[in-house]
């Protein structure tokens, strides 16, 4: 073998392993990553959450830095959009949703976040973004909360390493596809949402829960109630949102997705009162939750029906103002 | 110094210190369990006690033998706190370190040194998160199983048995590399700790091969000072197995590591009483066969090195021998079988470390590091691995075995 000097050994040596520490470091965590796919056939949807430890939540970065741009976009366009927490996605990601809102041409944005994220993220969001709706549609139970959950708190204090992290998951999320035609690459072994960039819906019938799951019925107690001090501060926190919203209070919708964690309608039916809101709150029975938390699909579509039918006319007079 | 109370007294310190920090709660643990409650918590173990006891205590011993040569406190110093040892050794002799540290070429960066060092840190490295860390997950599995008394198949127990019997292997080795390559790049030459040792043909050479400079310390302060082979075979057999004993103890608190000690200790007896035997009888043992044998040994002596408790041993070598009546559900994929054989026979029929960077003198000790010039092939090789070896641990990161004791 022919020897070398000792500096070329050394350079070899490094510009050696920083390649092959980059490629495997790479091709190992897009390896397990790839347990999250792979995803939908439709070209407008993105990773949004995965169960897999190297992956976990994307949604909070997508919307904070813009790595959607298409997402971001409708967001500033809807005329309705949805806040709350995941049961507030589960519950209003339905056909009937989409169904109502595209038969009266109305744009609608689901904008809610997982990890129980509350009203503090999305104001940032609103405030960055300059969303202007001219309704809102609130899960309150609760929502106004002023606090941050933990991917939130993570990219508020983001270091190089997070970002960089992201910036990975980034790239595994645009090139998904591409990753998912290697054979056997992409198992769907690992628990995943998709996010339609176009309404914010979330897509989790057979990607988190098989779509036919039925589940827990929502009857008896729940499992959290919130104390007075809690509620009377959310409260207060639901009157200074609805005075910085940008919108008449007719137009601040607020309502409790049923679910054996607390009793969210009682909660919802408090703030609204207090802080002068609309509230809607229909009353469907037999509803059954996947996990005591979110509802099933089947319950989604009949509870989301419900509320629709009871929204459309405090909708259609609120924006009937604009 | 060559009064013996002094060396007693200074014995004594050191052993105190050591007695506390690692085997205080084992004392305590036991005098209850005899009913005589001592109060004394469990006590956290400073890393590298057991490594740098044993090297000062051969420093003391040595001086008063009259062999320590150099008394340079700043040598000393350095020599008993140099870090690349410190956590899992080689045991450093100050015969073999205290020149290179008042020789002035030492600490004089030299290329050549720091290029073969990079490769054997980066070799020793690959070996301990690549190889070993893999095998981790199989042999936790099933020693844990056995820990809670669920009996496995024949082909569980023996793979679990297999994956920790490589995985200390490549760990300890691969420790030791890094260590050897660590003072190599600082042009320091460390005692070689490993050579091959499942490649040995009896239990005498294994221990020849194995924990080298414990097994040397084992001989030189442990053996020697029993009297040796010097008083008959009796006598030989009883120090071999007192000193084996002695080894196993310094292991760590526990009876498992006394039992692994012990079974050592006889099967040394044995092998030196059948090399007595087979000599007599001009018989020789065909070297396929002593190869097999020992190795069986040293598979079969790892459980209780391992298992939690003596009585997971007993299980784990029931269930190798097919004596149990399995029920434990254990995840066992063919990666695992695959992972064990193909890293089997790196470890029976690949040339070690030290054949592929170092120049050796007879006594297998190295002879220089300037001998060796790999080439550009090498630095790439060593590189990839180096590379792939730290991506690894950023996403498994985990400990070395050794530290523990």
């Amino acid at each position: 073998m022919r020897r070398v000097s000792s500096a070329t050994y050394i350079t070899v040596f490094f510009c050696i392993g920083i390649l092959a520490g980059v490629l495997n470091y790479l091709g190992t965590w897009t390896a397990s990553v790839a347990a999250c796919g792979p995803g939908p056939q439709r070209s407008d949807t993105f990773l949004a959450v995965c169960t897999q430890p190297n992956f976990g939540d994307f949604e909070h970065a997508a919307y904070l830095w813009n790595l959607e741009p298409s997402a971001i976009r409708s967001l500033q366009t809807a005329d309705v959009v949805f806040l709350g927490n995941s049961r507030m996605q589960f519950a209003f990601s339905t056909h009937t949703v989409d169904e109502y809102f595209s038969k009266n041409h109305i744009s609608y944005y689901i904008f809610g976040f997982g990890y129980e994220e509350s009203n503090e993220f999305v104001e940032q969001l609103i405030r960055k973004y300059h969303v202007r709706p001219k309704s809102y549609i609130i899960n309150a139970d609760p929502f106004f909360l002023d606090k941050l959950s933990d991917p939130a708190i993570e990219l508020e204090n983001a270091s190089y390493l997070v970002w960089a992290t992201y910036m990975f998951k980034f790239m595994f999320v645009e090139n998904q596809r591409l990753i998912c035609d290697v054979p056997w690459l992409c198992t769907k072994s690992k628990q995943a949402i998709y996010r339609v960039a176009a309404n914010g819906a979330w897509i989790w019938q057979d990607y988190w829960f098989p779509g036919t799951l039925v589940g827990r019925p929502v009857t008896g107690a729940r499992l959290k109630s919130l104390t007075e001090d809690e509620l009377s501060h959310a409260k207060a926190i639901a009157g200074k949102f609805a005075a910085r919203a940008g919108v008449s209070p007719e137009c601040i919708i607020l309502t409790g997705v049923p679910s054996l964690i607390n009793n969210s309608e009682a909660v919802a039916a408090e703030i609204a009162n207090a802080a002068n809101l609309q509230v809607v709150l229909p009353h469907v029975d037999g509803l059954s939750t996947l996990d005591m938390s979110h509802l099933s699909a089947e319950s989604a579509e009949r509870w989301s029906s419900a509320f629709i039918e009871k929204m459309a006319p405090v909708l259609e007079n609120c924006l009937s103002r604009h | 110094m060559r009064n013996p109370l002094l060396l007693t007294f200074a014995i004594a310190v050191n052993f105190c210190l050591l007695g506390y920090f690692k085997y205080a709660g084992f004392i305590t643990v036991n005098l209850a369990a005899l009913g005589i409650p001592v109060g004394i918590e469990h006590v956290a173990l400073p890393i590298g006690i057991s490594f740098y006891t044993f090297t000062q205590l051969a420093f003391l011993v040595d001086t008063y033998r009259g062999d320590a040569r150099e008394y340079n406190f700043v040598h000393y110093f350095l020599f008993v706190t140099y870090y690349p040892h410190l956590i899992a050794g080689p045991i450093l002799h100050h015969k073999e370190m205290m020149p290179q540290f008042a020789h002035p070429g030492t600490y004089r960066l030299n290329p050549h040194h720091l290029a073969l060092g990079l490769s054997l840190f980066g070799a020793g490295l690959f070996k301990k998160v690549v190889f070993a860390d893999n095998l981790s997950g199989y042999a936790d599995l099933v020693f844990q199983t056995a820990g809670n008394g669920i009996a496995m198949s024949v082909g569980q127990a023996w793979l679990g048995a297999l994956s920790y019997t490589l995985q200390l292997y490549f760990d300890f080795s691969g420790y030791s590399d890094m260590a050897i390559g660590l003072a190599c790049m600082m042009g320091i030459i460390f005692p070689l700790n490993f050579f091959s040792p499942y490649k040995a043909t009896s239990i005498i050479e294994f221990w020849r091969c194995w924990h080298m400079t414990l097994s040397r310390f084992l001989r030189d302060y442990v053996y020697f000072s029993l009297g040796g082979n010097r008083k008959g075979s009796a006598l030989r057999y009883t120090n071999l197995l007192v000193t084996m004993l002695i080894g196993g103890l310094w292991h760590g608190a526990s009876w498992n590591f006394v039992f692994w000690g012990g079974l050592h200790g006889i099967a040394l007896t044995l092998n030196h009483f059948w090399r007595n035997l087979a000599a007599k009888l001009r018989f020789s043992t065909p070297p396929i066969v002593g190869r097999v044998a020992t190795l069986l040994v040293v598979i079969f002596a790892w459980v209780p090195f391992r298992a939690p408790t003596l009585s997971a041993s007993f299980s784990i070598w029931r269930d190798m021998l097919g004596a149990g009546a399995p029920s434990a559900i254990l995840d066992t994929s063919p990666w695992n079988w695959i992972l064990v054989i193909g890293l089997s026979g790196v470890a029976l029929f690949l040339p070690n470390t030290a054949q592929m960077f170092l120049e050796l003198d007879k006594d297998r000790r190295i002879s220089s590091l300037t001998a060796r010039r790999p080439g550009w092939a090498w630095a790439a090789f060593t590189g990839a691995a180096t590379g792939i070896a730290i991506a690894s641990s950023f996403t498994h990161p985990s400990a070395f075995l050794y530290f523990r004791f």
